[in-house]
């Protein structure tokens, strides 16, 4: 753009694109930075429930700063315009920085923690078979000793 | 000192001169400070009334308005004016008393938790948790409260913290990490809008309370002077453009003008000016200005696309951005003058074919249209007008001419009743020398009529105009339109006798039932001293038109 009145100063409103408001279609990840103050969680949770949005999963932890937490959701951009979200999640007073994590940069890893009832014989088995299949496993005291 | 007087100090810095609120056991120590504090406090009938009086302050004169109250039952009275302030978006500040540190979540002696139940509706919430955080905290409500969109903050302060000994030095670095609402529109973005409206051939400027917030009223007029826009406003905007005026269209919207709503429907380019796309503006929203463009100004960004997407999007403070709008459109070259003559042959057509109209009584019948153009003739314009809500509100609007801003105070997002008698006494509160009008409903007034009172003990002059159809009226009109005129609860009777009434209070009453003397009658109760009270006797049975049905789009309004 030049100075304001030397460049062609008409445009084509037809050639005038909407912006925003548009629904992705895939997961995002928010990495969200908030004041760790009472009631954020409950401020962010409410904000979902009150603007109709769903959270799919939430985890909440702290940094290296302990005055800052940091809240990692996922929000389905097909059902609701991401924008929208994280527009409304920063009119919080609380909350500092969102980053929508670009799926090509992010390493994603589920965790699923299984608790298998194996008395006796069955423990060294269910173990292996845990193993076997790149699982860890681990054994409670109160199923070691009770094995004894 | 103690941490209340230390709040008293925090409001006396942020330049606090009028307090509304009423004591209770969890905000004593407050009151105490506020026995010698040289803080002027008005001692409502009831929080609620506290609240709206704080926002009618706030509306009339853009400082911000503080209520006080005490925990449980204090504080939820205050919920409903909290919510009035974040829909329409009010610099107000709440200080609740809370119970004892030791007692919370014992569900102790009106214990509740108001930071939780008011945490959707408001801009932001301190609880406190220790008294030094109390005057930081007070600091930061009302920087929260004035600044960017502003909105209700509450601060809930235990009443042992209240107590405690504090050292108090003023805090003026307020910094807010999380807080920075953007003033600047984009330079860019400002240009693209300047040259998109030197394209339009059918622009309309659309302005809505966002305008008066941001004091852009001269540079709103100045926009429209420049190429003879036409310019609508929501009922929130009233008072941002000079009307009546040839380029006025008159308000858009359920009960706008027919010309307000064809233009918007046939617009090429819509320019938004702290307006938000309210479901009472569009209408049906997928028929909605079909063939627009939209340049939306707003300091909130999560306004802009919520409901419309934009399509020159600006974010930032609209008196900044409508006066750097104004120089680059003066700065384009080549633009076309003329190029709206034909839009405004089209736009007169619809103002000589569809004028605001209604039918005029013949004999002394007053007609609820007729007495708010008797109002507007009677003080020549030049008052403050509250109203409540229901068909007086929108009549108002519609024949009641506001040519300057925060002349028109509204309940416009939350639609509170009640809201018309303390809004005009914290108006007059904040502008003693303006005459406040309140035009009520006969419904709504009786939902915070016990501030007569208030308004009685300290010589607060409001005059009240009670437009009495003795109906819930836009009920009925509802009722009368789309439930097959089943009029189920909605008939009042003429229950209390209002003159009477005002009499108990220690207020004046008058009854007016003839049209013929309406005026002068109106006259004598705006020149009699003190509250006064009207019970004006209008046509019971009077709809509001034209209207847009609930969910219907714009070009098929009706009546
Ligand atoms: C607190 C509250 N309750 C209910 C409503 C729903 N409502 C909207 S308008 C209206 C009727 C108002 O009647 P009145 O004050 O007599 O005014 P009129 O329409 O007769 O002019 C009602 C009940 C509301 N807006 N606010």
């Amino acid at each position: 753009m030049g100075d304001p009145g030397t460049k062609q100063d008409l445009l084509s409103l037809e050639d005038l694109e909407a912006a925003g408001a548009l629904r992705t279609g895939r997961k995002h990840v928010l990495s969200i930075l908030v004041e760790n103050k009472p009631g954020v969680l409950t401020r962010i949770a409410g904000l979902f429930a009150r603007r109709g949005f769903n959270i799919e999963t939430l985890t909440v932890g702290p940094t290296d700063d302990d005055q800052i937490s940091r809240v990692t959701l996922t929000v389905d951009g097909a059902l609701h315009p991401i924008d929208q979200v994280t527009k409304q999640l920063h009119k919080l007073i609380n909350v500092l920085k969102i980053r929508d994590l670009e799926p090509e940069g992010t390493v994603a890893r589920e965790l699923a923690l299984f608790k298998v009832a194996a008395e006796g014989r069955l423990a060294p088995r269910s173990c292996r078979c845990a193993t076997s299949s790149a699982a860890r496993s681990w054994t409670s005291r109160a199923a070691r000793s009770s094995s004894r | 000192m103690r941490a209340v007087d230390a709040v008293i100090e925090c409001l006396k810095a942020e330049g606090v001169e009028v307090v509304f609120g009423l004591p209770g056991g969890a905000n004593l120590p407050q009151y105490d400070a506020f026995y010698d504090a040289g803080i002027r406090h008005v001692l409502v009938r009831h929080e609620a009334g506290g609240g709206h009086a704080a926002a009618g302050y706030a509306k009339a004169t853009g400082r911000v308005g503080v209520c006080f109250a005490t925990s449980g039952p204090g504080a939820t009275n205050v919920v409903t004016p909290i919510a009035d302030a974040m829909m329409d978006s009010v610099p107000t500040v709440f200080i609740t008393g809370q119970v004892r540190t030791d007692l919370l979540g014992t569900d102790g002696f009106q214990e509740t938790d108001v930071v939780g139940i008011t945490m959707p509706i408001v801009k932001h919430s301190f609880m406190i948790q220790h008294p030094l955080e109390i005057p930081r905290a007070i600091h930061e409500a009302f920087h929260l409260a004035r600044t960017g969109r502003p909105g209700p903050v509450i601060v809930d302060i235990p009443t042992d913290l209240a107590r405690a000994d504090i050292p108090y030095e003023p805090v003026t670095d307020i910094h807010l990490p999380g807080y920075q609402p953007t003033h600047d529109g984009n330079t860019k973005q400002i240009r693209q809008a300047a040259k998109a409206l030197a394209s339009a051939r059918r622009p309309v400027l659309y302005v809505g309370g966002g305008a008066i917030n941001a004091n852009a009223s001269e540079e709103v007029r100045e926009l429209a002077r420049l190429d003879n826009f036409p310019v609508t406003c929501t009922l929130m905007g009233l008072g941002a453009f000079p009307a009546p005026d040839p380029q006025w269209l008159g308000m858009l919207g359920m009960h706008g003008t027919r010309t307000a709503n064809y233009a918007m429907d046939e617009a090429d380019l819509i320019v938004a000016i702290g307006a938000r796309f309210d479901d009472r503006i569009t209408g049906k929203l997928s028929e909605f200005a079909p063939r627009a463009k939209f340049v939306h100004i707003d300091i909130d960004p999560a306004e802009i696309s919520k409901n419309i997407p934009a399509h020159i999007p600006i974010v930032g403070d609209a008196k900044n951005i409508v006066a750097k709008l104004v120089k680059e459109y003066r700065a384009l070259e080549g633009v076309d003058h003329t190029r709206l003559e034909a839009w405004w042959e089209r736009i007169r057509g619809w103002q000589e074919k569809h004028p605001l109209r209604y039918e005029d009584s013949e004999g002394t019948e007053i007609k609820p249209q007729y007495l708010v153009e008797a109002l507007y003739e009677a003080t020549g314009g030049d008052a403050i007008v509250t109203t409540d809500i229901g068909q007086h509100q929108m009549w108002c609007a519609q024949y009641f001419h506001f040519d300057r801003p925060r002349r028109w105070l509204q309940s416009g997002g939350l639609g509170t009743m009640g809201f018309g008698l303390p809004a005009a006494m914290g108006a007059k509160v904040g502008m003693p020398d303006e005459t406040v009008i309140c035009l009520a409903g006969d419904g709504s007034v009786q939902m915070n009529m016990q501030e007569l009172a208030t308004c009685a003990q300290d010589g607060i002059d409001i005059k009240i105009f009670i437009s009495n159809n003795g109906y819930l009226g836009m009920v009925r009109q509802w009722q009368e339109l789309f439930w097959d005129k089943r009029y189920s609860q909605v008939d009042m009777g003429q229950f209390p006798d209002f003159v009477k009434l005002a009499d108990a209070y220690g207020a004046t009453g008058f009854r007016f039932e003839n049209k013929t003397t309406l005026v002068d009658d109106i006259k004598k109760a705006i020149a009699t001293p003190g509250p006064v009270m009207v019970d004006v006797r209008v046509t019971r049975e009077e709809n509001v038109y034209p209207m847009i049905a609930p969910g219907a789009a714009a070009r098929d309004m009706v009546g």
